[in-house]
């Protein structure tokens, strides 16, 4: 929602900083509850879960959102006038929304790869086991 | 089963589309994760309409103007569902028309679009009324609490589909074998291995 709001596709009678304190809060509640179930997952099935090529990328794509997400929290709170009138505008950071929600489809899509990382072929720890 | 139906299903499984799915490597993985995709947007959009008319977030957006926001990434959301899903179920039909979560997931699908209909009986005929307040008349807010939890109950019978479906198949271990001795545990407490699943 924070990404459409950004493009201007969605929540346009909200200002910026309306939008970031309605799903802000959930977004990081979610990450939390993602983190314990997967470390729970991961004590389950450490080799299911760790020997695969799939697992290591999502988790570097996870690493790459948080970060795009606490530096654009940071960023907006510094200068929240800034990011309502000109910043939302800016074509680089429609791009950045872009890539944001594109990098969270992937992490989606490597997440339901895990149970099939045969798919990645030689790159696979699993296909060399 | 009747024969009709037994015939319809295998035919189904046996055309060109689900063979081409079932026999390709990467067909069938990556429309799964384009059904969770789309379900995460399903349940994430409905979830922000359902805690709106409970009056938990959003509080102070009018409803007809959220709804009308949101909705629309939601109808789009849940025909990216119902394709992917109606592909996955081509592959395997016959095994998915038996499975008890497909069966409970299918009738939970139902049942929410029931729930629908009775929001728009009664809360959404006198919307205008409270389309300002913070939350919805206690109708509105009953289809909204039953709303979240089908949602959330078609969610799990999604995954336990996944679980008690798999075409994987795991040999049995040879004869002799104790799984009790390579854990350094005292035989006699049984074996266990993890059942296979996707």
């Amino acid at each position: 929602m924070i990404c459409l709001r950004i493009l201007g596709w969605a929540g346009l009678d909200q200002t910026l900083r309306q939008t970031t304190s309605r799903f802000g809060p959930w977004l990081t509640g979610g990450l939390w509850l993602m983190l314990a179930t997967g470390i729970l997952m991961v004590i389950g099935e450490p080799v299911r879960e760790l020997v695969t090529f799939s697992f290591w990328l999502k988790m570097f794509l996870v690493a790459v959102s948080t970060l795009i997400a606490a530096s654009f929290q940071i960023n907006r709170r510094k200068h929240e006038r800034r990011w309502e009138e000109t910043l939302m505008q800016r074509r680089s950071i429609q791009g950045l929304a872009i890539l944001t929600f594109l990098i969270w489809l992937g992490i989606i899509i490597l997440g339901r790869l895990i149970a099939y990382d045969h798919i990645w072929g030689p790159w696979s720890p699993a296909t060399k086991a | 089963m009747p024969m009709d139906v037994a015939a319809i299903l295998k035919s189904i499984e046996a055309s060109g589309l689900a063979t081409r799915i079932r026999e390709s490597l990467f067909l069938f993985p990556l429309i799964e994760s384009t059904h969770v995709i789309g379900l995460a947007l399903v349940f994430g959009t409905i979830a922000i309409i359902d805690l709106r008319l409970l009056g938990m977030a959003s509080t102070q957006r009018p409803f007809t103007r959220m709804a009308s926001d949101i909705l629309k990434w939601t109808w789009a959301a849940f025909a990216l569902t119902a394709l992917t899903g109606s592909l996955m179920f081509i592959t395997n039909a016959s095994v998915y028309y038996h499975n008890f979560f497909f069966r409970t997931k299918m009738a939970l699908l139902v049942l929410t679009g029931m729930n629908l209909l009775v929001f728009e009986r009664t809360a959404g005929r006198t919307i205008h009324g409270w389309d300002r307040d913070p939350s919805a008349p206690r109708s509105g807010k009953t289809v909204a609490a039953l709303s979240l939890a089908i949602w959330i109950s078609i969610i799990v019978m999604g995954r336990l589909i996944g679980f008690t479906t798999s075409r994987a198949v795991v040999a049995p271990p040879p004869a002799g074998v104790n799984f009790d001795d390579f854990l350094g545990t005292p035989s006699g407490g049984g074996t266990s291995a993890t059942p296979p699943h996707d």
